[in-house]
């Protein structure tokens, strides 16, 4: 295994320090990858035969004390073994001790002397032999490449394409890549270009993932022959951000006399081709441009080169425009930016054909391989089949029309797309809403959808003959066909529209606009408790006791005036902005939870503070208000409602059944006195709860009980 | 009379290319800032009058402006921005990077015309 | 009282359309009709029990052509519900897609939804709303020589473009929004056309991309100075041209979507706006 990894990793930021390092390392003829943030350092470890890591204090993106700790718990990489190069500066970031308390192997004081260096590694890595492989003496040349082959991160693509060249010899360099197919099976075969090759190794482009050693198969494009030579990796070909974009090949053994007759005549045979040949068209595949990355519009790609692409897209663009294009499909997620060569506009459909340049954009490439692969003959019937937009089957709409593509794209998705995805088609509920925004209900008129809830949805509207905000609660158009319901709900809404108390959010009007119930209440500017409790706010216990206290004495006030509110629940109590409580959604959901417990079988916000004789359907009084009320501060102070399970039946039978879990346990700063006045407001039978407001306000205020 | 118009909307230039041919102007076209400062060294500087639209892709008016300003042989030559955006900020930034006139999108050819013929009369 | 229109209905539907809003809308059988001056009408229903869909598009196209961009809703009704995609038919236009066979109720309340009268903008829209209408207005007049009629607005729940060709401008900052201009082709070539003084016949791509393009940033750049007065401050994004039917931009949940139509003598076009204060 040992000599298998031959090459150092030199991680720095400083290039002072890497230029310096490298210098010394080149005349030893060691392999050096270079990094300076922890991700190309990974990648670089990933893509080559990495056997140590010569690495500074600080990265880009972490520390080197960071990255090692990192590096350390990855079993497949904590065997690499650790050199740390430090400094005076770094001295005190990073003492020696604590280096090798860490796990690095050693460190290098700089400035150092060469030799300081050398022996330092030669410790953990010999430097490379001469001739290292011993199958073939002709294979010397590759073992030199392999030896020579210095590649920097951070360097364009033509620049690590000439220190190949300068470093290789005789090899044959091509203005035009070759194309040809790699595959590391025989069975999936990837495009790749071959950008210079030797008598019997090759430097090839390709967005083919390989290792160091990996056996990779070659193969002319469309091939027909069936000639397949074998070689193997003998180095990884890194691009901008230590992306890997190719890799040299050395064939071995008898596959160098194939590797040259094949390579010979693909050259004959592109000479007769020119370029165009690599230009592939396919069925068209979904991506996404935008002008100015904030509005994505759909796009197909109907053709692709190795630099440019053809789409075809409803944005309007002209020439020279920058235009961004996004795929995101399987592991494939990119977004290039283009650059418009043509536009074509196509008489009576509403669709430019684009041809976008790329040349800029190294992203390109990977997508073109990607795309290249799927649309070519031989990927797979299944791929082709999610990859390509599909074609219209019979029992879709068949549309003729110049909107044909269009529609048919929106149909899969969205066109465009800014910030949060667009939703799913409606259900009927969400449907009957919707007709109501931008409308006028009476005198008031509908602004904006605010949410949904079991009995109806709700809306922030404006009240035009008084001019303020109010919240408009729109009843379900189920329970709204329901005469029963609405006999109820308008003489409830009447009654508790009489009630006037700071503490509760007074209706202001119920109407009936055409057949759909509604009614106006206060607008409250805050959040209700059920937020707090999602957002995990931390209440104090004397602000808990105060709500308390303040929802005791409005439920008393209600209780006075014979209204029981028989919802409450953290979702119904709001908190305005200067800390005030508001009552809301009151005594009219009665039969709304009878339809609920009835009909649903998961949970909804009221039966987890529901009390055990309104799920019995008895006759209830203030006491099962004060019930719910009870299991509402419960859920306040230990954070979790006090049945919990992940079906509605079962949590109803533990109300019914199961005794409290006591307060204390889950939450321990709670006083014991308020443990017990919760506990006993949430008594099974309503004869052991407090009888009434009155009785838990004392109770709180004497602290004992 | 030579007029560079520097706008990235055809639109917007064959606009300012008519309203100004009835003075005699010949005018050059550019899409944007780059190919403006391309034109005038190209014609050596002999360039009258710069029309240099704000919002243009590769160089921005604002920054071929700048470009333009601070070198020696064109900074003479006066410059008048186009411009959706009308707030007192930009005009101050125009004004304090040299334009010689600030011209607020949409406008008529009149308005054009005169801002136009203020800033040749002001040399 | 509301004026329905019901086009192609067969004697059942329209008994039953006929009953369910005999109470509060005036209703007018007739058969579909390219012609038809549609503008007085609040709701369009379409019946249509054959699946020539190619036949159902363009009339639902020339229907929303003929409301003028007005808050005329265009309901598309079926006999049965069937299992394909309504997609389409919403990116032409069609504000609702029901079925006789679906429950009564709904079926009844979502028309009456539809049949409520539309809201008036609040004042504190029209402090935002204002300011596009001016600059839409003095855009058109200034480089187009044209007069455009304010026509009205309505107000929205989703952000889709109906006509051929929009300008997209998005406003990014302590404001966010869209701003969206659609015109149809026809009255584009006119703009753009009067813009370069050339004759229309002489409009290509190239030329409308820039003159749409350049229309909704000047609409915006100019009215920029006055939101930012009424401290709506934003950047502005380069505009987007987008060419086609159905395109649905996404929105936040709570954003109001403001539809402004204008009429240009016989033809009209639509600014859409929709702008949240962060």
């Amino acid at each position: 295994m040992e000599n298998t990894k031959t090459d150092i990793l030199l991680i720095s930021i400083s290039q002072e320090l890497i230029d310096f390092v490298l210098s010394v390392l080149d005349n030893e003829g060691y392999c050096v990858h270079i990094a300076s943030s922890m991700r190309d350092a990974l990648s670089a470890i990933d893509s080559n035969p990495v056997g140590l890591i010569l690495c500074g204090t600080e990265l880009e993106d972490i520390s080197g004390e960071q990255f090692l700790s990192y590096l350390k718990k990855d079993p497949r990489r904590e065997s690499i073994p650790f050199i740390f190069l430090l400094s005076a500066e770094s001295q005190k970031e990073l003492s020696p001790k604590r280096a090798i308390q860490l796990g690095a192997e050693n460190f290098i004081f700089f400035p150092a002397e060469g030799s300081v260096i050398i022996s330092c590694i030669m410790d953990l890595l010999k430097p490379p032999q001469k001739s290292q492989n011993p199958t073939s003496s002709s294979i010397g040349n590759d073992s030199k490449d392999l030896q020579a082959n210095i590649i920097r991160p951070g360097l364009t693509q033509s620049e690590q394409k000439y220190i190949t060249e300068r470093r290789t010899e005789k090899r044959e360099r091509f203005d035009v890549p070759i194309p040809i197919e790699i595959s590391r099976d025989t069975k999936n075969w990837i495009h790749g270009f071959i950008l210079n090759r030797g008598k019997s190794s090759a430097m090839i482009e390709t967005s083919l993932r390989r290792r160091y050693g990996d056996d990779i198969y070659v193969r002319e494009p469309k091939d027909e022959t069936g000639i397949v030579v074998t070689g193997s990796v003998i180095h990884v070909l890194l691009g901008d951000e230590s992306k890997q974009i190719g890799f040299g090949v050395v064939f071995r053994k008898n596959n160098n006399v194939l590797w040259h007759s094949f390579s010979e005549r693909l050259m004959n045979k592109t000479k007769e081709q020119p370029i165009a040949a690599i230009r592939r068209d396919f069925f068209p595949i979904a991506a996404e441009v935008s002008r100015d990355g904030i509005f994505w519009i759909d796009a197909q790609i109907t053709g692709c080169d190795l630099l440019s692409a053809s789409i075809k897209t409803s944005i309007l663009a002209k020439p020279q425009d920058k235009m961004i294009l996004k795929f995101e499909r399987h592991s494939i997620k990119n977004i290039v930016d283009g650059k418009i060569k043509k536009v074509e506009l196509e008489q009576n459909e509403f669709l430019s054909k684009i041809e976008l340049d790329f040349a800029e954009d190294e992203g390109w490439f990977q997508l073109y391989n990607h795309f290249a692969v799927i649309a070519g003959p031989e990927s797979s019937e299944e791929e082709k089949c999610e990859n390509i937009q599909k074609k219209p089957q019979p029992n879709e709409i068949m549309i003729k029309s110049a909107e044909d593509l269009n529609i048919k794209k929106s149909d899969s998705s969205s066109s465009i797309r800014k910030g949060p995805p667009l939703k799913k088609p409606e259900s009927q509920n969400k449907r009957f809403y919707l007709s109501l925004i931008g409308r006028k209900m009476d005198n008031y008129e509908v602004v904006s959808f605010i949410n949904a809830g079991g009995m109806g949805g709700v809306f922030k509207g404006w009240d035009t003959a008084l001019e303020r905000d109010v919240a408009l609660k729109v009843i379900s158009w189920e329970l709204s066909s329901q005469e029963e319901f609405v006999k109820m709900f308008l003489k409830e809404a009447r009654l508790v529209s009489k009630l006037n108390h700071p503490n509760i959010a007074q209706i202001y009007y119920i109407g009936n606009s055409n057949g759909i119930m509604y009614y106006a209440m206060e607008f409250i500017h805050g959040h209700t408790l059920a937020d707090s409790l999602k957002n995990n706010t931390n209440f104090k216990i004397l602000q808990i006791i105060n709500y308390l206290k303040t929802l005791c004495s409005a439920l008393d006030f209600v209780w006075k005036n014979d209204i029981i509110h028989r919802d409450i629940k953290p979702a119904n109590i709001m908190v305005t902005g200067s800390d005030e409580l508001k009552l809301v959604d009151f005594g009219v959901a009665k039969l709304d939870k009878k339809d609920k417990m009835q009909k649903e079988n998961k949970i909804v916000g009221s039966p987890l503070y529901l009390s055990p004789e309104a799920i019995r359907n008895q006759e209830i009084d203030n006491r099962s208000d004060i019930y719910s009320l009870g299991a509402t501060f419960y859920h306040l102070l230990a954070g979790t409602p006090p049945f919990y399970d992940n079906s509605c039946s079962n949590i109803l039978y533990k109300q019914l059944n199961d005794p409290v879990p006591p307060l204390k346990q889950k939450a321990p700063q709670v006083p014991g006195y308020l443990c017990n006045i919760i506990e006993k407001m949430m008594a099974k039978s309503c004869e052991e709860r407090f009888q009434n407001y009155q009785e838990i306000i004392d109770c709180l205020n004497s602290s004992v009980c | 009379m030579n007029v560079i118009i520097a706008d990235d909307s055809k639109v917007v230039r064959s606009i300012v290319e008519k309203a100004i041919k009835p003075l005699g102007y010949s005018s050059f076209q550019a899409n944007h800032g780059g190919e403006a400062i391309e034109i005038l060294e190209k014609m050596d500087g002999k360039v009258d009058l710069i029309l240099m639209d704000w919002n243009m892709p590769i160089i921005d008016g604002f920054n071929a402006m700048v470009k333009i300003k601070n070198d020696f042989r064109f900074s003479s030559i006066p410059i008048i921005m186009l411009t959706s955006e009308s707030d007192d900020n930009k005009v101050k930034m125009a004004r304090d990077a040299g334009a010689a006139g600030y011209i607020k999108k949409p406008f008529t050819q009149d308005e054009l015309l005169e801002n136009i013929q203020q800033v040749i009369k002001g040399l | 009282m509301a004026k329905v229109l019901l086009n192609d209905c067969s004697p059942d539907a329209s008994q039953i359309l006929t009953d369910m809003l005999k109470d509060n809308a005036e209703v007018v059988v007739e058969p579909f009709s390219e012609q038809r001056e549609i503008t007085e009408f609040n709701l369009v229903i379409l019946y249509s029990e054959s699946g020539d869909d190619q036949n159902i598009l363009r009339k639902i196209k020339n229907l929303h052509f003929r409301t003028k961009f007005r808050n005329i809703p265009i309901i598309l009704l079926k006999a049965k519900s069937e299992l394909f995609s309504d997609q389409p038919y919403f990116n032409f236009g069609v504000s609702e897609f029901m079925a006789l066979d679906e429950p009564q109720p709904i079926f009844n309340q979502i028309l009456q939804g539809y049949l409520n009268p539309g809201r008036q903008p609040l004042e504190r829209e029209l402090i935002y709303l204002t300011p596009f209408i001016e600059s839409t207005k003095n855009v058109l007049s200034k480089m187009a020589l044209m007069e455009p009629e304010f026509k009205g607005v309505y107000f929205k729940n989703s952000l889709r473009i109906l006509g051929d060709v929009s300008g997209v401008i998005g406003l990014s900052g302590p404001t966010e929004g869209t701003v969206i201009i659609t015109f149809l082709w026809k009255l584009a070539q006119r703009v753009v056309a009067n813009i370069m003084t050339v004759k229309e016949n002489e409009i290509n791509a190239e030329m409308i991309h820039d003159g749409v393009g350049e229309i909704i940033n000047m609409i915006s750049g100019s009215a920029k100075k006055s939101l930012s007065a009424a401290s709506y401050d934003f950047q502005l994004s380069i505009p987007t041209v987008i060419v086609g039917w159905g395109h649905e931009l996404g929105h936040p949940d709570n954003a109001t979507i403001a539809v402004l139509t204008f009429d240009v003598g016989d033809q009209a076009f639509v600014l859409h706006v929709s702008l949240t204060q962060k």
